[in-house]
């Protein structure tokens, strides 16, 4: 029945519903080229190829390789060209792959490190703790050798190609896991009303319907697939992710779903938990060699990849679905040596049984030790030895064995959601029970072990969900008291070799109860001091084994002992899909581009990009001096739209004004113009700008270029409170500003328009008005911040680009050039002007920054008049002064240097002019 | 992300708001004592339980008033300011909230 094919042991369709046989594909492994269909996983290939090795372990560099064939184990992690810890038996091949095995010293099929299995005496749980940190540790000598043999992947630049996105997805109903429950979940939910989206972790919806065993005979269990299959196939109406993994589960129905390249986050009215169940391996020596495999993983093998995975096996069962399993191996043309069931006795489906003893399969029971032993080279299982009662010894050649422990549901995730995990002597195994709320688990999930029951329990609590949110469909708790019981205990130790309950960590038995002898006998504890279920596993084969053996070290029968709280992420999520979040934006004036064209250095200031200079050949002292002279003598423009534009409006805006600044604004007339200084609520120095009456009612503020959001929110928090009769508008990204500083100033403004009076007499210091500019208006204020002659301008953002074009045009005659941050620190500092946050700090009084004239402290109430009272009967320490450097002076004073009296410190420069 | 109901906007994720801190129970600044103010501006009761928050929705810069349970992080219910003043005045609500003095500095509204 088999073909080879370069090596490659495939068998016939129906086997191998995933890939395409007509689409042959190569990639590299380990340097060897490795040939495989499209739809293979990088392990299925593998194995196909005879190559069951793939990586070393973590501690004791065993080889290991693939279990499960589904991404339960982190056996099959691999290098994948610049991407590390790929899971290998997920990760469908594409054409060319460079896959590289990890921890690896040397050759994968001879790693020297292997000898460190040999000093495992000497490498004890808490092995760091206990001998590195502490005094006279060590770790700092041996960190770099000990990542190096323990480390995982490299992580490069992610590889050329589609670009990691981030996109969010909304429906009524999310169903995680497209097995029979999820499928008639979702369909049930879909026929009552409801938007559905169901996410499927394999490149196919199906689950357990595409490789589970039906029937023993073979035609009849292909016809019971299909109508499964048919029966339960998605209606169009489901939105179907596949290749699709739910990585965490958060509250409100939010999850983190990772398809490829992207991330998907999914808001859910209602969550179904539709995720299964995972096979557990029975803990025995050598259980971790390459060929000792799950049957669920033997199933998937021959089902999904239509590959033979051996030539002898043999089977360890702890329920019925591994009989299936012996059968799939018979009908593969594997030779059966023989089953073993460690309930105790041999208790298939009786149709199941009868088949096998027709091929003359040995069936045993009573199993009291179970050990594997390596093929010489010790890189593959080469035979299994059995010790039953009555201390019979029976050994078996085969390069496969198939071993259960029974299946545990998938509970890490659910647990996430708020699912209750706890576990249950009855059937010796994990239940899972979905909390009150938006969460629900049916299937394996929620201890259903009859596909009949499931399906018809899942269809009637998916119907509940429609598209109005209900309280679900019926409640089908305790569906696990149905469950046969788990083997007690699938533990077995004598013989050489060593047992492992934990493959990430490489923990064997009594490297736990060491832990618990050494203290740690609490579920939490025991995982932080012995690392066990803390791998990229995280306890999914491990969880059952290590409840088990601690309940026992302590004496109890597990039900107390409880479960290492789960945490996401459940699967692998990259830093790159984590960078497709939102990014901090940087602000750009409606100026932006115009600034570039004429040579400015652009320079960050809070969340803008402000011009430093326009340098234009010059360099950067000379255009700052240039400029600064050009306001002096000429002209110069400078982008103000980084400042905050506020409009508030309304019968109360001048009481609202002096609530919230330190001014006094009531007795305002159209027209006027004022400073405007606000406080904190402890009475020190935040923000400032002008306010700017327009019309009666009706005013302008302006605030510093990183405060406008904060001061547009605080306005409204205050006034939710106190209920004024107006209203604030954030106009800031509406209007882009400039100033246009120096005694030409006035003629270049004319110049746009004539016929406007802008003299002194009827445009004065510290006025308004707004000015019609062609063809739109600007809110003009003559302000003195930069020159003695200056105006501001507020124009609408679309028509600011125009107008300052025309400006720098009409200011061509008369010198006029624009000029940048630094230009206009050092025209304002000869000016005394102080700039809030550089000049001032948390703790700054207005009168220390010489602003007490800005206060009208008879006001009945400002925000920071209550605190600057009490302050201001407190000694004043501190003052800004302006003094000059001393002549001799050899090293430059600059922002932030300390000025010392003796060795005391007395005070810091926030300004320094030249 | 939890989901917040925003009296204005209706359910939305929580990125989308701000929080802006505990609702205060602000003296009279003109008949309390300096320890009094030192205690409103510093001191904080950081209750467990029940506690009414200020909470801005930001893209409608709407701020409301959430009951949150700190010992749980769920939100109970939200509020507008209105609303909350009524409950207070009316002495109801899962926090049995000291009713916040409405700050009345002098001046008051126009008129």
């Amino acid at each position: 029945m088999a073909e080879r094919r370069d090596g490659m042991a495939r068998l016939q369709a129906p086997a191998g519903l995933l890939i395409d046989r007509s689409r042959p594909l190569a990639f590299r492994f380990d340097g060897a080229n490795i040939p495989a269909y499209e739809g293979d996983t990088i392990a299925s290939a593998l194995v196909a190829s005879g190559r069951w090795l793939m990586s070393r372990s973590f501690k004791y560099h065993r080889p290991r390789g693939p279990v499960s064939f589904a991404g339960h184990e982190a056996n099959t992690l691999v290098q994948l060209g610049s991407e590390p810890n790929v899971a290998a038996d997920l990760r469908l091949v594409t054409e060319g792959d460079d896959v590289r095995p990890l921890n690896v010293m040397g050759r994968l099929d001879r790693d020297p490190a292997a000898v460190l299995g040999r000093l495992s005496r000497f490498l004890p749980p808490g092995f760091y703790y206990r001998d590195f940190f502490g005094p006279g540790g060590r770790w700092d000598r041996w960190e770099r050798r000990i990542r190096a043999l323990a480390g995982l992947g490299h992580a490069g630049a992610p590889a050329a190609g589609a670009p990691f996105t981030q996109r969010f997805l909304h429906c009524d109903v999310a169903v995680v896991g497209g097995g029979p429950a999820g499928l008639a979940a979702a369909a049930a939910a879909h026929a009552a009303g409801a938007d559905v989206a169901l996410f499927e972790q394999m490149p196919r919806v199906g689950g357990s319907l595409l490789w589970s065993r039906w029937s023993a005979q073979a035609p009849a269990d292909e016809a019971l697939r299909a109508r499964w299959l048919d029966a339960l196939a998605p209606p169009p109406g489901v939105s179907l992710h596949t290749g699709a993994t739910v990585t965490g589960v958060f509250e409100d129905g939010l999850l983190s779903v990772i398809q490829g390249r992207q991330l998907i986050k999914v808001r859910a009215r209602d969550v179904v938990m539709a995720h299964g169940g995972i096979e557990q391996c029975p803990v025995f020596p050598n259980n971790d060699l390459p060929g000792v495999v799950l049957p669920s993983g033997v199933q998937r093998l021959i089902r999904l990849y239509g590959i033979r995975p051996g030539q002898r096996a043999v089977v360890v069962a702890s329920d019925d679905s591994a009989y299936g399993a012996a059968l799939d191996l018979l009908d593969a043309g594997v030779e059966l040596a023989a089953l073993a069931d460690l309930r105790g006795a041999v208790a298939g489906p009786a149709d199941f049984l009868e088949a096998l003893e027709r091929a003359g399969v040995r069936l045993l029971d009573g199993v009291t030790g179970l050990r594997a032993q390596a093929a010489s080279g010790g890189l593959h299982l080469g035979g299994v030895e059995f010790q039953r009662h009555a201390g019979v010894r029976e050994r078996f050649d085969c390069d496969l064995l198939a071993a259960s422990a029974g299946t545990v549901p998938a509970f890490n995730l659910a647990a996430q959601g708020g699912a209750r995990v706890r576990y249950e002597p009855q059937v010796r195994n994990f239940v899972v029970e979905a909390p009150e709320g938006a969460l629900r688990v049916v299937g394996q999930l929620a201890g259903e072990s009859v596909l009949e029951e499931a399906v018809e329990h899942a269809s009637q609590l998916g119907g509940g969900l429609g598209s109005q949110r209900t309280t679900g469909g019926p409640s089908h708790s305790a569906r696990w008291r149905r469950q046969p019981a788990l083997p007690a205990w699938p533990i077995f130790e004598t013989g050489h070799g060593k047992a492992f309950v934990d493959l990430d960590e490489d923990l064997q038995p009594q490297d736990l109860r060491e832990t618990v002898r050494l203290g740690y006998a609490d579920m939490q504890l025991l995982k932080r001091f012995s690392t066990v279920g803390m791998g990229p596993t995280q306890g999914r084969h491990s969880a059952l084994a290590t409840l088990r053996i601690l309940a026992r070290a302590r004496g109890s029968e597990g039900s107390g002992v409880g479960v290492a709280t789960p945490r996401p992420p459940v699967g692998e999520e990259t830093v790159a899909h984590m960078a497709t979040g939102p990014a901090h934006p940087v602000r750009r004036t409606a100026l932006h581009d115009r600034h570039l064209q004429l040579g400015a250095v652009m320079m960050p200031v809070g969340p803008w990009l402000r011009p430093a200079c326009f340098p234009a050949g010059k360099s950067r002292e000379q255009a700052v001096a240039d400029e600064v002279d050009a306001v002096r003598q000429r002209a110069g423009l400078f982008d103000v739209g980084t400042l905050g534009g506020l409009r508030v409006r309304g019968p109360d805006a001048a009481l609202f004004l002096e609530r919230m600044y330190a001014g006094r604004y009531t007795t305002m007339k159209p027209g006027a113009v004022r400073y405007a200084l606000m406080l904190d609520e402890v009475g020190s120095v935040y923000d400032d700008g002008v306010a700017a009456c327009l019309e009666a009612e009706s005013f302008y503020v302006t605030t510093t270029s990183g405060h406008s959001d904060a001061i547009f929110r605080s306005m409204l928090k205050w006034n939710a409170r106190w209920g004024l009769d107006i209203d604030v508008t954030n106009v800031t990204s509406a209007y882009c500003g400039v100033n246009l500083a120096g005694p030409a100033s006035r003629a270049i403004l004319s110049a746009l328009c004539p016929q406007e009076d802008l003299s002194h007499a009827a445009f004065g210091y510290m006025r308004a008005r707004v000015l019609p500019l062609m063809g739109t208006h600007a809110i003009a204020m003559r302000v003195g911040f930069l020159g003695e002659l200056a105006y501001e301008l507020h124009l609408p953002a679309s028509r600011a680009l125009a107008v300052v074009d025309r400006l720098l045009e009409a200011g061509r005659e008369h010198g006029l050039v624009p000029i940048g941050v630094e230009a206009q620190r050092q025209l304002r500092l000869e000016k005394g002007h102080v700039i809030v946050g550089q000049d001032t700090d948390a703790v700054s009084l207005p009168q220390e920054v010489g602003l007490s004239w800005a206060l009208a402290a008879d006001k009945p109430f400002f925000i920071g008049q209550r605190a600057l009272r009490v302050r201001a009967a407190q000694p004043a320490t501190r003052a800004l002064v302006c003094w000059q450097a001393p002549p001799g002076v050899r090293w430059p004073v600059l922002e932030g240097h300390l000025v010392l009296r003796g060795e005391d410190i007395v005070g810091h420069v926030t300004s320094v002019g030249h | 992300m939890k989901l917040m109901r925003c009296p204005l906007n209706g359910w939305r994720g929580v990125a989308e708001f701000m929080y802006g801190g505990v609702v205060e129970d602000i003296p009279d600044p003109d008949a309390c004592d300096d320890r009094a103010w030192s205690d409103y501006l510093f001191i904080r009761e950081n209750r467990r339980g029940p506690v009414a928050e200020w909470w801005c929705h930001l893209p409608s810069a709407f701020w409301f008033v959430a009951l949150r349970s700190t010992a749980t992080g769920e939100v109970l219910e939200t509020l507008t300011w209105a609303q909350w003043r009524q409950r207070c005045e009316q002495g109801e609500g899962p926090s049995a909230p000291v009713a916040p003095a409405p700050v009345a500095p002098r001046g008051g509204v126009h008129g």
